[in-house]
């Protein structure tokens, strides 16, 4: 241990050196007089350098004026830290953790993280649209997201409900991903990258707007990786388990296909992607150290979209889509008294059709109106697996009034209200008030309340299959939440955070001896502080720490999946002119209870990235060491990861995490 | 123990952060004005490459909100344009506008832009702006930062119904053109 601290800081040591003595280097080669400025023809002024910063008042807008607590990850912080998904990136999110069953990821937030959860209390959206699917509810956060992480332009984390907008699945938190534009491209970019255990991942992209006014984006993706090799789980270390070692049962093959056509106002994105995993723990009781149990999720989706603006003071927008989900599972059971073997297999199609239509509207320079509705035509919901051919239907409908009223100069409160129907449980109304107060440029002060719910979805309504029950009378979760954020700005460099929330979480969802209930009444509250700093020379960092309690109010005892202590720290240190670039980035999750009674320990995973652009125009490379100190931890395993065995029960307690793995990745421009 | 490492280690990136605190402070500083200095000149260079319908003598070119920036701007005061001396003025309202020819109106001002963009409508002021989304609001040239670079964007439509003549060359190194 004492010798990892020192090898860290002489690395960061030495780093500091060159960063400290490149900048004062470049500072006198580059300094003009601004006369010399003023000779210089358009084109080159475009080719200048300017470092940005934040102070208070170049933060955009929307971040300091939302009615949230609002963090932003650029394309550019992707790139400089090495992040391969968008769990990656969560990691590195105060107040977030990311936890993985080498089968898909699960976002935990602020202490949710219920077992059985499929990323239903958080919607993510691709430049507006819903990703969520329509029989899990599930929220891509793996590499089965369906976009490749070199096209997304930023990511915009809402934190707590945004109901009163968004509807069901907004519930703790929206991930705004908002893709890039063919005029920022212009060209074609490829990506190649290796990495541990045999990874691969390549990538094309052209983008480009023309003089006719049309703009375009296609890309593509192959990724493939044949995971860890031999994965040991202690708990079935019995010689019936093949000694608790997983061979070959890791892998991952993914693709993603994506055009974007604009033409004035209108916008037509199609998207295709699919990916393989196969799962190495046995859930549900499959046969062990047999690489045949795998999942296929596939997503598609065709939208057009349109924007209109009236004037300078209002804007209409309205979509239309038709999306499609595809899941196919196989779990191969062993021989029993019962039978022979066999491979159960599961399915599930989900086909919906979508349309939303939004006006905003600038009344009396005070008044931001904004209101909308949506609906969606779920016209298939269909599960089927050995004993299961569930065909569902159903729609809903939301519509929504928001404005933004700006009471004084430095005082607006924002005021909406959302009304949701559902053909499957009725009506919800969800109200969100906030109050944001800037008594100075450099300091905001925000107050924010409101509701949200989650509807239950047809997986958890109707899925019964080998040791799991349906229950077709669950009722929406409902959650009350309340938060106070404080953000200090120092000059142009230092910004800070302190935020207390509290959310009080009624008729949880969870899965419970193989059937989902409304069993949890949760009561969760925490603290939030961050320290986050960016100077002209190209140095950023953050600091972080969040605690949280939250608390099952029937039984007090703390929620499993939820660590008290959550703590990040990154920094990105330039050197050789802002060439390149050396980013450390460490996240320290506390320790969490299992399902099973256990506990998983408290870990610190260190992440560290050289990136390095502009060596050679057009040519970017950076190398990457994940979890560099090789930190052997697990996060807490669902109730499915379980094994009989003569009669005997094995439930995974934790499943094992990724040690230490490297990356390389070129990207070339032209 | 785990704690004990992660502290120590936070103990050290702190320290770190102190020691280039110093040296990236005096850059910060500098940086900033000369980001508005390279703006200054962009808004020079429109004045070179955007023709106005008035034979008015001297160019005006005015900032409303943008108190930070407005000493960057003054030091192109006094160059002269196509045989006319640029002048560079602060105004605190919008009324005031009479006699801009250039208006950069303030990130600050975002709040006001709508009755801002309604005073000069329709009239030969060229506004400018480095607010987001500045274009799409229906301002003439949005000022933006990229990948530690300036661009610009312009609403061609707004321009011309102001009787401004954009020159093909500016609207071809323009990021985006709203026609």
């Amino acid at each position: 241990m004492n010798s990892r601290t020192i090898t860290v800081s002489a690395a960061l040591i030495a780093a500091i050196l060159l960063t400290s003595a490149a900048p004062s280097r470049a500072k006198e080669q580059r300094s003009k007089p601004s006369d010399d400025l003023m000779d210089l023809g358009i084109e080159q002024l475009l080719q200048l350098d300017v470092p940005s910063v934040y102070g208070a008042s170049k933060y955009e807008q929307r971040v300091t004026d939302a009615p949230a607590s609002v963090s932003i990850v650029t394309a550019e912080e992707i790139k400089k830290y090495g992040y391969r998904t968008i769990g990656d990136i969560m990691r590195g999110i105060p107040g977030f953790y990311v936890s993985s069953d080498r089968n898909y990821s699960y976002l935990g937030i602020r202490g949710f993280n219920r077992p059985g959860d499929y990323n239903t209390r958080v919607l993510i959206l691709l430049d507006g649209h819903r990703l969520n699917d329509n029989v899990y509810d599930q929220a891509p956060i793996g590499n089965e997201f369906p976009l490749n992480i070199d096209l997304i332009d930023q990511i915009e984390i809402i934190r707590g409900p945004s109901s009163s907008l968004y509807g069901s699945s907004a519930f703790l938190g929206v991930i705004n991903v908002v893709t890039r534009q063919g005029k920022d491209m212009k060209g074609v970019e490829v990506t190649a990258s290796g990495g541990s255990r045999e990874s691969y991942q390549g990538q094309i992209s052209y983008g480009n707007k023309f003089t006719t006014g049309l703009e375009t984006l296609v890309s593509g993706t192959v990724f493939s990786s044949s995971g860890q090799r031999q994965l040991f789980f202690p708990e079935y270390a019995i010689p019936e388990l093949n000694n608790g070692v997983a061979d070959n049962a890791d892998r991952e093959r993914a693709y993603t296909l994506y055009a974007k056509l604009s033409l004035q106002e209108l916008t037509l994105t199609t998207l295709f992607s699919s990916r393989n995993k196969t799962i190495p723990t046995g859930s549900f009781g499959t046969q062990f150290n047999d690489t045949g149990a795998n999942t296929t999720d596939s997503r598609s989706y065709l939208t057009l979209a349109y924007r209109h603006k009236i004037e300078d003071h209002s804007e209409l927008s309205a979509h239309l889509s038709y999306d499609n989900y595809h899941y196919y599972g196989e779990y191969p059971y062993g021989a029993t008294s019962a039978g022979p073997p066999f491979v159960s297999k599961d399915a599930a199609l989900g086909e919906w059709l979508e349309g939303e239509l939004q006006y905003n509207r600038r009344f009396f320079q005070r008044h931001l109106w904004t209101v909308g509705g949506e609906f969606r035509n779920n016209f298939t919901q269909n599960q089927a697996a050995t004993t299961l051919d569930d065909r569902r239907t159903s729609r809903e409908y939301g519509i929504y009034l928001q404005d933004e009223w700006q009471i004084m100069k430095n005082l607006i409160l924002n005021a909406g209200v959302r009304y949701d129907r559902y053909s499957t449980f009725g009506g919800s109304s969800n109200p969100r008030l906030g109050l944001i107060y800037r008594p100075v440029e450099t300091t905001i002060l925000k107050l924010l309340y409101g509701t949200a719910f989650r509807a239950p979805n047809v997986y958890e309504l109707y899925y019964h299959d080998i040791g799991l029950y349906a229950n077709p009378f669950l009722q929406p979760e409902k959650m009350t939440t309340y938060e106070a954020v404080y953000e200090q700005y120092f000059g142009q460099n230092l910004r800070t955070s302190l935020s207390g929330f509290y959310y009080q979480a009624s008729k949880l969802i969870s899965l419970v001896g193989g059937t989902y209930i409304n069993n949890a009444n949760v009561d969760a509250k925490g603290l939030e502080t961050e320290l986050s700093g960016k100077w002209a020379n190209g140095l950023q960092g953050r600091l972080s720490y969040t605690y949280l309690d939250a608390r099952d109010m029937d039984t007090n005892t703390l929620l499993t999946n939820a660590p008290r202590h959550l703590a990040t720290f990154n920094l990105s240190l330039p050197f050789l002119e802002k060439r390149v670039f050396f980013s450390p980035e460490v996240v320290y999750t506390g320790p969490r209870s299992t399902v099973t009674g256990a506990t998983a320990g408290g870990f610190i995973t260190t992440n560290l990235t050289l990136f390095s652009h502009n060596l050679l125009p057009g040519l970017e490379l950076s190398a990457t060491a994940y979890n560099l100190f090789d930190k052997r931890y697990g996060d807490p395993a669902a109730e499915e990861h379980y094994q009989q065995v003569n009669g005997e029960i094995h439930t995974l307690n934790t499943i094992p995490q990724d040690g230490r793995n490297f990356r390389i990745k070129l990207g070339y421009r032209f | 123990m785990v704690l004990r490492y992660f502290l120590k280690l936070s103990g050290w990136l702190i320290t770190l952060l102190g020691l280039t605190l110093a040296p990236a402070k005096a850059v910060g500083q500098g940086s900033d004005l000369r980001e508005y200095q390279i703006k200054a000149a962009f808004i020079y260079n429109f004045a070179v490459y955007v023709e106005w319908p008035t034979e008015q003598k001297p160019r005006t070119v005015c900032t409303l909100g943008a108190d930070t920036f407005a000493p960057a701007l003054e030091t192109i005061s006094g160059k002269v344009v196509k045989n006319q001396t640029l002048m560079v003025r602060r105004i605190a309202e919008i009324e005031d506008a009479g006699a801009c020819d250039i208006l950069f109106i303030g990130r600050s001002e975002r709040i006001n832009l709508p009755s801002i963009l309604d005073t000069v409508r329709n009239r030969p002021v060229l506004t400018i702006s480095d607010m987001e989304r500045f274009t799409h609001a229906g301002g003439m040239i949005g000022l933006l930062s990229r990948d530690n670079k300036v661009l610009f964007e312009i609403n061609l439509k707004r321009a011309q119904q102001s009787q401004l003549k954009v020159s093909c060359q500016l609207l071809k190194l323009a990021r985006d053109v709203i026609e």
